[in-house]
C-alpha cells in the first residue's frame, strides 16, 4: 500500500517543482521583459552627441537682380525704368549696392542707387533699348523693386503701360493676348545670365495648343533678347495663352498687348505674368467701371470643371451660371464676366479640380476712347510688397488717380500702406504709413494721394496680420484720353527662410 | 645464385622470412645472413636458420648497402666468368611468395639485358594490400609507386615490366653489374638507396624490370617506425622518432635528385628544390606540424653541410650515360599535377574526420551510393529548398529585369571584387570632403565572396539576398543537430528561424548585415555553447576541443563583422558563463579574439561605440524606431507594420517551454540570452546615435537583436516541444493534452502566417534597377581630371534640406560605412542651407570653390518651390528636368585641384600640371585636411599651409607653391591603414590555422592490424 502512494507521489513531486520552477522562472522573465519594456516605452529618447541642426532661421537675401525686358518697347512714347529701394527693411545695415545697367554691358551702370531707400531711374525716350538690369547685393539687396513704365499719346500704340522688373525664371504664364486683326502680342525673352539658355515656347488657343516648331529649342546666347509675336505664330487666333520654359538656363519674359482698329488705337498694356497652375487661383485687381472683363482659362494637365467666385468690397458671392465651368485640356476658354460684376472693384477666386491658370484682360471706354490693362493669378502675401514708377507731381495732381485693392482673402487682414517718393534719387524721409484694416472676404479700395513734390513714388503695402492680395490701377484722364494701366503685385525680395541642412547619404541612393 | 638476409632488429619477422626462404620452389644456391647488430636476437635466428657459419655479424652502425657488400664480400668468388651470377636481397620484414624467386629467374633468362629484377611487393598482413610494383620519383623527391592508397591487388598492375626502379626487398641483382657500380650508395644509409642504385643501374645501359607474377610480403618495417631503430642503419640505440625517419627520407630524396642531375643543371634543380623545401614547410606550418616543417628544413641543410657526400656519390656516377635517358619511365604531367594536389591537401589536413572541428554528421557522407537522391531526400536540405522557393517567390520583383539591386540600406554593387577590396584596404574615402574612416570588415567579407564569384559583386549581393533565408534555414537545421531529436521539430525551427520579421524585413529593406547574420548566428550560438561547455549533458554537444575556441573566434568575428551589436551579448553570455565557472579560457579566446581579427575597424568601435549599435550600409529610417513592446514580439520595424500579434503564439510557446521541467535548464539558458537580446532591442529603440553617413542623430535597426531574440526563443520552444508528444501521451489526461496542442497548434501556424504576411505586403524599397543617379556626362565628368563633384539635395522630413556630395559617379556599396563625421559636413551645410533658400549670396561661389559642377535635387516634383529656388539662383543654370532629378550646372571652371593667387583668382590643377605664375601662390586640394596629404613637385616636398579665408573653401587641404610651373603629385599616404591591415592579415592567418584540425603526425600504415603477430594473422600459419 505504501509503496504505491510511492509511485503515486513521486510525479506529483516532480510536477510540483516543475511548477515551482516555471513560476520563478515565468516571475523572472515576465519581470525582466516588462521592466525593459516600461522602461524602453517610458525613456526619453537618448540623443547621441551631435548637436541638433538649427532649424529653419530667416535672413536678409545677399542679391536681388531684376530684369526690365522691354524698355523701349513703344516706339513713339516714352519708357521710364524706375528703380527704388524700400528703406527700413532687415539686412539694410550691410554694405551694398545696385545698379541700372544693360544686359549687354553689365560692367557699365547706366544709373546707381547708393543707400536703402534711395531711387533711380532711366528715361529712354522714343527708341529701342535693350533689356535693363536692376542687380542689388548687400544692404540694397532687400526691398529692390523695379518697374517700367511707357507712355505714349502719339499713335496707334497710344495708351499707358507698366510692369514689375522681375526676377528671372523657368517657367512663365501669361494669359491674355491675341492675334486678331489690328492686336499685336510681343512676348519678349531675355537670357540676362552669362550661360546660355534653352527656351520652349508653348502657345495654347481656344483649340488647343498650337504646334509650333519653330518656337521650340530656342538657344539664347548669353545675355541676349529674343521677340516673338503672336500675330506671326497664330495669326488670326483669337484668345491666347503662352507657357515660357527655360529647358536650361532662366529667362525673364515680358509680354505687351496692343490693339487698335485701323488707326485708331484701343489700348495697350503689359500683360502681367500668372503664378504656376494650381487648384485655388486668385485674381485681384479686377477694375470697377465699364467695359469687357474677360476672364481667359487654361488648364495644362487634364480637362477642368472651374468654379468661380467673386470678392467685391460688399461681400463675395458665386455668380449666378458660372460654376461648373468645363476648361478642356489645353484649349483656352474664356469667360465674360463684365454682367456678373456689374461695375465693381473685384478679385476673382478661381476653384477648379485640375491645375488651373487663369488672366484677365480689361478694357475702359471712355466716350469713344479705348483702353485696356491686364491682371493675372497671383499669390497671396503675408510679407510686404511695393510697386514703383507710380506717377507723382504737381503736372498729374488732379488728373491722374492711382487706386490699390487690398483683398483679404483669408480672414481679416491689417495693413499698413506707406508712400515713398522719389526725390532726386535721395533717400526719402520714412513716413508712417496709413493702416486700414480689410474685412474677412472683402476688397478694399485705397485712393493713394499723388506726392507733388515728387515726380514718381513707390507704394508699400506691409501686411500687419493675414494675408493680402494687392493690385493697382493708374489711372490718367485728360478730356481726349483715359490711359488705364495696373497690375497685380508680387511680394517684396527681403528675407528668406534657411533652411535646416543635414547630410545624409540616403539622398545619393539612386 | 646467392641470396643474402639483412636483419637487424627483425626478431619478430625473421622466422617467417626464413621459413619462405626454405620453401622456395628455387632454392638459392647459397644464403649468408648479415646481422646488424641486433639487440633482440635477430642473429640467434638468423644462425638457427642458416647455421651459424652463414651468418656474418657487423656492427649496427652499418649502412643497408655496406651489410649487403658485407654478406657478398663472404660469398664465394665467382668462377666461371661466362655464366651470369645473380644476387637476391632480401630484409628481415620480406617474406618471399614460395614462387618468387623461380619467377624473378625465369624473366632473368627472357631479358637478358635487364640487370635488376624487382618482385611485387604486398602487405604483410593484409596480403592483398599493394605496396610496390615498381616505382618512379617526382622532381620534388616524392615516391610514385602509381598505386592508390589502400589499393587492393587484383592483378591490375600485372601488365607493369620496366620501371625505374624497384624496392631493395626482393631485389635480383646481376653480380657484376653489382660489382661494377660498387652496390648501393654509402651515403643513402637507409632510404632511397634502391631508387639511386637502379638510377645508376639504368644509366650504366641495363634496364630495370618489375615482375608482377613475384610477390613479396614486405612489413616495410623501418619505413613505418615498427622497428627498434637506432643509429644511422636500423641498428641499436633504442627507438627513432617517426620524424627523424622522415627527416632521413627527405634528405635521401634530395641526395639522389642531386646526385643523379646532369652538372650543367645542377644549380638549377638545387634552388628548385630548396623552393620546394621551403613551400612544403609553409604547409607543414599551415598544417601545425612544426616538426616535419623543421625536418624539410633540416633535411636540407643536411644535404648542404654534406657536400663532400654529394660530390662522392656524383664522382660515381661519372662515366655513366646521362640521368635524362630515363625521363621516359617518369611520371607524366599530370600524375605530378595529381600528385602534387594531393600532396598539399595532405600536407595542410589529415584527412580525417574525427580531427575536424565541424561535427561530422553535419554533413551527408558522399561517400556512399546514390548522393543526389540522398542529398534531396535530406529533411535539411528540402527544407532549404523550400525556404528557398519562398523568399524567390516573395521577392520575385528583385530577379527579373537589368541593372542592379539597391535600396533601402543596400547601395548598388560596384562593378568588381576590385573595387570593394580598393574601398577596404585605401586609407582615403572621397565621399563628400573625403574621410580617413576605415571601412569595416563586412566590407572585405564581401570583396572576398566577389572574388570567390570571379570577382563579380552585384552576384555576390545579389545570391547574398537570394540564399540567405534558406540558407539560414539550413543553418538553424544543422545547428540544432544533438539539440533537437525529432526531425519535424527541427523543421519547424529552422523554418520558423529563417521567417522572423528580422530576416523578411531585411530582406525588403536592404539590410546585407542582418541577412548575413541570420546564418551565421546558429553555428555562432552552437559553438559559443560548446565553448562554454553548456549542453554537453542532455544534448549530443561534443565539448570542446583545443581548436574550438580559435574556430569559435573566427566564426564570431564574421557574424560580428556584419551585425557588430551580437559582440555584446556574446560578451555578456561570456562573462555570465565564466561567472558560474564554465571554460574561462575558451570563452575569453572565442569573445575577445575577433577584437584583435577585426582590426584596426574594432579600435575605431572602441573609440565610437556608437557603431556597435550600426551595421552595414546607409541607415534608413523608415519604420523607426518601434516601440518596445513590439521589438519583445520580435518586431523590428521596418516600412510595413505587421500585426503585433503575428509571433505572440511564438513567444508564448517559448514562455511556456519553461514548464518542461527536464530541460529547463537549456531553456532558462535560451530564455537569459534573450533577455539580453531584448535589453538590447530596447536601448536600440531608444538610443539615438551619430552615424558617419547621417549626420542627424539617429535610432538603430534592432533587427540583429531580436533576430537572436527570436532565435533564443524558437529554440525554446523547441526543445521544449522535442518529444513533447511521447512525454504527455504517456501521462494521464489532464489539462496538459489539450493545451499542448493548443500551444502546438499556435506555434505551428506561425510560419504560415509568416509566409502569408510576407506575400500580403509589399517587399520594401529593396528593388532592382539602373544604379545611375547622375547622367552619364556628369558621371564621366567626376571621374575625369576634373573630377567635379555633384550635391545631391533633397527635401526632408520638417523642412530640413538633406543633401550628399557624391563624387565618381555615384555611391556604392561601402560608402556609407566610410563617410566623413558628422563634423566634416558643417561648411557644406551653411552652403546648401543658403543655396536652397534663394538668398543669392556667394553660396554658389563657395560650392564651386569646393569642387562642386552640379546640383542634383533628387525627387523633384512639380510644383516643389525648390526648384523655383535654385532656378532663380544666379550662377545656376538648369540643365534637365527629368521625373527622377533636376539638374544644375554650377557657373565657372570647378575643380578639386586649384590654384589660389594671393590676388584672389584661382586657376583650375587637371592632372597635376600646374602653370606659371606669381609667389607666394596656394595649391589646394578641396579635401579634409589630413596630415596623409602629401604634394610633391618631383622629389621636393610642398610644404602644408591653410587655405586663405576669402577662397569660402570649408575643405581644403593646402599647399604652399612657388612662381614656377611644375607637374604637382599629390597623394594620399596610406602606409598605417596598410600596417593595420598586415597585422590583421598576420592574425586572422594565426587565428585560422589555430582553428585548423591539426595535421596527423603519423603516416597512414595501411598494413597496420594494430598488432604485429604475424603469425597469428595467417601468412605463417
Amino acid at each position: 500500500m505504501m509503496r504505491t502512494t510511492g509511485r503515486r507521489r513521486a510525479p506529483r513531486e516532480r510536477a510540483s517543482v516543475g511548477a515551482i520552477s516555471f513560476g520563478v522562472a515565468a516571475v523572472l522573465i515576465f519581470g525582466g521583459a516588462g521592466v525593459a519594456v516600461v522602461l524602453g516605452a517610458t525613456a526619453a529618447p537618448i540623443v547621441g552627441q551631435a548637436d541638433q541642426a538649427p532649424s529653419g532661421t530667416t535672413e536678409p537675401v545677399a542679391t536681388t537682380e531684376l530684369v526690365c525686358p522691354e524698355p523701349g518697347a513703344s516706339k513713339g512714347g516714352a519708357v521710364r525704368v524706375a528703380a527704388a529701394n524700400v528703406a527700413g527693411l532687415p539686412g539694410q545695415d550691410r554694405p551694398g549696392a545696385a545698379t541700372i545697367a544693360s544686359i549687354a554691358n553689365r560692367s557699365a551702370p547706366i544709373a546707381e542707387l547708393t543707400s536703402p531707400g534711395s531711387t533711380a531711374t532711366v528715361d529712354i525716350v522714343g527708341e529701342s533699348s535693350l533689356p535693363l538690369v536692376i542687380a542689388g547685393d548687400g544692404g540694397l539687396a532687400p526691398g529692390l523693386v523695379g518697374a517700367q513704365v511707357g507712355r505714349d499719346e502719339t499713335k496707334i500704340g497710344r495708351g499707358l503701360s507698366s510692369s514689375a522688373c522681375v526676377l528671372p525664371g523657368t517657367s512663365w504664364w501669361f494669359m491674355s493676348g491675341g492675334a486678331e486683326i489690328g492686336q499685336i502680342t510681343r512676348v519678349v525673352l531675355v537670357n540676362s545670365e552669362p550661360a546660355p539658355a534653352e527656351v520652349d515656347v508653348e502657345v495654347f488657343g481656344p483649340n488647343g495648343l498650337v504646334e509650333l516648331p519653330s518656337v521650340r529649342g530656342i538657344v539664347m546666347t548669353s545675355r541676349s533678347e529674343t521677340v516673338l509675336r503672336f500675330d506671326r505664330l497664330i495669326p488670326g487666333v483669337a484668345a491666347g495663352a503662352i507657357h515660357v520654359i527655360a529647358r536650361s538656363g532662366r529667362v525673364a519674359v515680358s509680354v505687351s498687348d496692343s490693339r487698335s482698329d485701323g488707326f485708331v488705337p484701343k489700348g495697350v498694356d503689359f500683360i502681367p505674368p500668372a503664378s504656376e497652375p494650381a487648384n485655388t487661383v486668385w485674381v485681384p485687381g479686377v477694375s470697377d467701371g465699364g467695359g469687357a472683363r474677360q476672364l481667359r482659362l487654361l488648364s495644362p494637365n487634364a480637362n477642368a470643371v472651374v468654379s468661380l467666385r467673386v470678392f467685391t468690397a460688399s461681400g463675395s458671392f458665386v455668380p449666378n451660371g458660372l460654376t461648373n465651368i468645363d476648361v478642356p485640356q489645353g484649349k483656352v476658354v474664356d469667360v465674360d464676366l463684365a454682367g456678373a460684376l456689374r461695375g465693381d472693384a473685384a478679385t476673382i477666386k478661381v476653384e477648379s479640380d485640375q491645375p488651373v491658370v487663369a488672366g484677365l484682360t480689361q478694357t475702359y471706354v471712355l466716350a469713344d476712347v479705348t483702353e485696356s490693362s491686364y491682371t493675372a493669378g497671383s499669390p497671396v502675401m503675408t510679407g510686404p510688397s511695393a510697386v514703383t514708377g507710380l506717377p507723382g507731381g504737381k503736372a498729374v495732381q488732379g488728373t491722374t488717380r492711382v487706386i490699390v485693392w487690398v483683398t483679404a482673402p483669408e480672414g481679416e487682414a491689417r495693413v499698413r500702406v506707406t508712400l515713398l517718393p522719389a526725390i532726386d534719387g535721395q533717400p526719402t524721409p520714412s513716413r508712417a504709413g496709413r493702416e486700414f484694416t480689410i474685412p474677412s472676404g472683402r476688397v478694399v479700395a485705397i485712393e493713394l494721394k499723388v506726392p507733388p513734390l515728387a515726380e514718381w513714388f513707390t507704394a508699400l503695402v506691409t501686411p500687419l496680420s493675414g494675408g493680402v492680395l494687392v493690385a493697382h490701377r493708374v489711372n490718367e484722364i485728360s478730356p481726349d484720353s483715359n490711359l488705364v494701366t495696373g497690375y497685380p503685385w508680387r511680394p517684396l525680395r527681403v528675407e528668406v527662410t534657411l533652411p535646416a541642412a543635414q547630410e545624409d547619404i540616403a539622398v545619393g541612393m539612386p | 645464385m646467392s641470396t643474402v638476409v639483412v636483419a637487424h632488429n627483425g626478431a619478430v619477422w625473421l622466422p617467417t622470412v626464413t621459413s619462405f626462404l626454405a620453401e622456395q620452389t628455387r632454392l638459392p644456391d647459397s644464403v649468408v645472413g648479415v646481422d646488424t647488430g641486433s639487440t633482440d636476437g635477430s642473429a640467434v635466428i638468423l644462425s638457427d636458420a642458416l647455421g651459424a657459419a652463414r651468418v656474418i655479424r657487423v656492427s649496427a652502425d652499418t649502412a643497408f648497402g655496406a651489410a649487403v657488400q658485407a654478406g657478398i664480400a663472404s660469398l664465394p668468388r665467382q668462377l666461371n666468368e661466362d655464366v651470369i651470377e645473380w644476387l637476391w636481397i632480401l630484409h628481415d620484414d620480406s617474406a618471399p611468395d614460395s614462387a618468387c624467386l623461380e619467377r624473378l629467374l625465369r624473366d632473368s633468362d627472357l631479358h637478358a639485358t635487364t640487370a635488376v629484377f624487382g618482385a611485387k611487393a604486398l602487405g604483410w598482413h593484409d596480403r592483398r594490400l599493394l605496396l610496390e610494383v615498381g616505382f618512379s620519383v617526382m622532381g620534388s623527391g616524392r615516391r610514385v609507386t602509381g598505386l592508390e592508397r589502400r589499393e587492393h591487388d587484383q592483378g591490375q598492375h600485372d601488365d607493369r615490366s620496366d620501371t625505374l626502379a624497384v624496392g631493395s626487398a626482393g631485389m635480383l641483382v646481376r653480380r657484376d653489374v653489382w660489382d661494377a657500380l660498387g652496390g648501393f650508395d654509402p651515403a643513402l644509409p637507409l632510404f632511397r638507396d634502391d631508387l639511386d642504385f637502379c638510377w645508376r643501374v639504368h644509366r650504366a645501359g641495363h634496364a630495370v624490370r618489375v615482375v608482377p607474377a613475384a610477390v613479396i610480403y614486405h612489413r616495410e618495417a623501418s619505413f613505418h617506425g615498427r622497428r627498434s631503430t637506432g643509429s644511422r642503419r636500423e641498428g641499436g640505440g633504442g627507438p627513432v622518432r617517426r620524424s627523424r625517419m622522415h627527416r632521413a627520407d627527405r634528405r635521401s630524396a634530395l641526395h639522389v635528385l642531386l646526385a643523379q642531375t646532369p652538372g650543367w643543371r645542377l644549380p638549377f634543380t638545387f634552388v628548385r628544390l630548396a623552393l620546394g623545401t621551403l613551400f612544403r614547410s609553409l604547409l607543414y606550418v599551415l598544417g601545425k606540424d612544426l616538426g616535419r616543417a623543421s625536418d624539410e628544413l633540416r633535411a636540407l641543410g643536411g644535404v648542404i653541410t654534406h657536400l663532400g657526400q654529394l660530390n662522392a656519390s656524383r664522382r660515381r656516377n661519372r662515366g655513366l650515360a646521362s640521368s635524362s635517358c630515363v625521363r621516359w619511365l617518369r611520371p607524366r604531367a599530370r600524375t605530378r599535377l595529381r600528385h602534387a594536389i594531393e600532396a598539399v591537401g595532405g600536407m595542410l589536413a589529415s584527412g580525417s574526420r574525427a580531427t575536424s572541428e565541424v561535427d561530422e554528421d553535419d554533413f551527408p557522407d558522399d561517400s556512399q551510393p546514390g548522393v543526389v537522391r540522398r542529398t534531396f531526400m535530406r529533411p535539411s536540405v528540402w527544407t532549404a529548398l523550400v525556404l528557398l522557393v519562398i523568399a524567390a517567390a516573395a521577392s520575385r520583383s528583385l530577379w527579373w529585369g537589368s541593372g542592379s539591386l539597391f535600396g533601402g540600406a543596400l547601395l548598388p554593387a560596384p562593378e568588381g571584387a576590385g573595387d570593394l577590396w580598393a574601398t577596404y584596404t585605401q586609407g582615403w574615402h572621397s565621399l563628400g570632403p573625403g574621410s580617413t574612416t576605415p571601412a569595416p570588415p563586412s566590407l572585405a567579407l564581401l570583396a572576398l565572396f566577389s572574388s570567390v564569384l570571379l570577382g563579380k559583386a552585384p552576384l555576390a549581393i545579389d545570391l547574398i539576398f537570394l540564399l540567405a533565408v534558406p540558407a539560414a534555414g539550413f543553418s538553424a537545421f544543422l545547428s540544432s543537430r544533438g539539440v533537437v531529436t525529432s526531425t519535424p521539430v527541427r523543421v519547424w525551427l529552422s523554418v520558423t528561424y529563417a521567417l522572423l520579421p528580422a530576416v523578411t524585413t531585411a530582406l525588403g529593406t536592404g539590410r546585407i548585415g542582418t541577412l548575413a547574420a541570420a546564418v551565421l548566428l546558429p553555428p555562432t550560438v552552437r559553438l559559443l555553447a560548446r565553448c562554454a561547455g553548456v549542453g554537453t549533458t542532455g544534448t549530443a554537444l561534443r565539448p570542446a576541443t583545443n581548436r574550438t575556441p580559435w574556430f569559435t573566434a573566427v566564426v564570431l568575428s564574421v557574424l560580428v563583422a556584419f551585425a557588430p551589436v551580437l559582440w555584446v551579448v556574446a560578451f555578456v553570455f561570456a562573462i555570465v558563463a565564466a561567472a558560474i565557472g564554465r571554460q574561462v579560457r575558451n570563452l575569453l579566446i572565442a569573445v575577445l579574439a575577433p577584437l584583435f581579427l577585426l582590426l584596426p575597424w574594432s579600435f575605431e568601435v572602441a573609440l565610437n561605440p556608437s557603431l556597435l549599435l550600426s551595421e552595414p550600409g546607409v541607415p534608413v529610417l523608415d519604420g523607426l524606431p518601434v516601440t518596445p513592446l513590439r521589438a519583445a514580439l520580435l518586431q523590428p520595424g521596418g516600412p510595413a507594420q505587421l500585426p503585433w500579434w503575428l509571433f505572440a503564439g511564438l513567444v508564448l510557446a517559448a514562455l511556456l517551454a519553461l514548464l518542461r521541467h527536464d530541460k529547463v535548464r537549456i531553456t532558462l539558458a535560451l530564455w537569459g540570452v534573450a533577455l539580453v537580446s531584448l535589453v538590447i532591442a530596447v536601448i536600440q529603440t531608444r538610443v539615438y546615435v551619430t552615424l558617419p553617413a547621417i549626420q542627424a542623430p539617429v535610432p538603430t535597426w534592432p533587427g540583429p537583436a531580436t533576430l537572436l531574440l527570436g532565435f533564443a526563443l524558437v529554440c525554446a520552444a523547441a526543445v521544449a516541444g522535442d518529444g513533447l508528444r511521447e512525454r504527455i501521451g504517456g501521462a494521464t489526461f489532464g489539462w496538459r493534452q489539450p493545451g499542448a496542442l493548443v500551444l502546438t497548434t499556435l506555434a505551428v501556424l506561425t510560419p504560415f502566417a509568416a509566409v502569408g504576411w510576407w506575400f500580403a505586403q509589399p517587399l520594401g524599397p529593396l528593388h532592382r534597377g539602373d544604379p545611375a543617379l547622375l547622367p552619364a556626362y556628369v558621371a564621366e565628368e567626376s571621374r575625369g581630371p576634373s573630377q567635379t563633384r555633384t550635391l545631391a539635395i533633397k527635401r526632408g522630413s520638417g523642412g530640413v534640406m538633406t543633401y550628399t556630395v557624391l563624387s565618381g559617379g555615384g555611391l556604392v556599396v561601402g560608402d556609407a560605412e566610410t563617410a566623413p563625421p558628422a563634423a566634416a559636413w558643417m561648411g557644406m551645410d551653411a552652403a546648401v542651407s543658403a543655396l536652397t533658400s534663394g538668398r543669392g549670396g556667394d553660396e554658389v561661389r563657395a560650392l564651386a570653390a569646393q569642387g562642386v559642377g552640379y546640383v542634383l535635387v533628387t525627387d523633384a516634383r512639380d510644383g516643389d518651390p525648390l526648384i523655383a529656388t535654385l532656378d532663380s539662383e544666379p550662377g545656376m543654370r538648369r540643365l534637365s528636368r527629368a521625373p527622377t532629378g533636376a539638374l544644375w550646372s554650377i557657373a565657372g571652371t570647378t575643380s578639386l585641384t586649384r590654384v589660389l593667387s594671393p590676388d584672389g583668382s584661382s586657376e583650375p590643377v587637371l592632372n597635376g600640371v600646374v602653370p606659371p605664375g606669381v609667389a607666394g601662390r596656394v595649391l589646394v586640394l578641396t579635401q579634409a585636411p589630413d596630415p596623409g596629404w602629401e604634394a610633391a613637385v618631383g622629389d621636393v616636398i610642398l610644404p602644408v599651409t591653410t587655405a586663405p579665408e576669402e577662397s569660402l573653401m570649408s575643405w581644403a587641404q593646402a599647399f604652399s607653391l612657388g612662381p614656377e610651373g611644375a607637374t604637382v603629385d599629390i597623394r594620399f599616404d596610406d602606409a598605417q591603414r596598410q600596417r593595420w591591415l598586415w597585422l590583421e592579415l598576420f592574425l586572422v592567418v594565426i587565428v585560422i590555422v589555430l582553428s585548423l584540425p591539426t595535421r596527423t603526425s603519423r603516416d597512414p600504415d595501411a598494413d597496420d592490424p594494430d598488432q604485429d603477430d604475424f603469425a597469428q594473422s595467417g601468412v605463417g600459419a
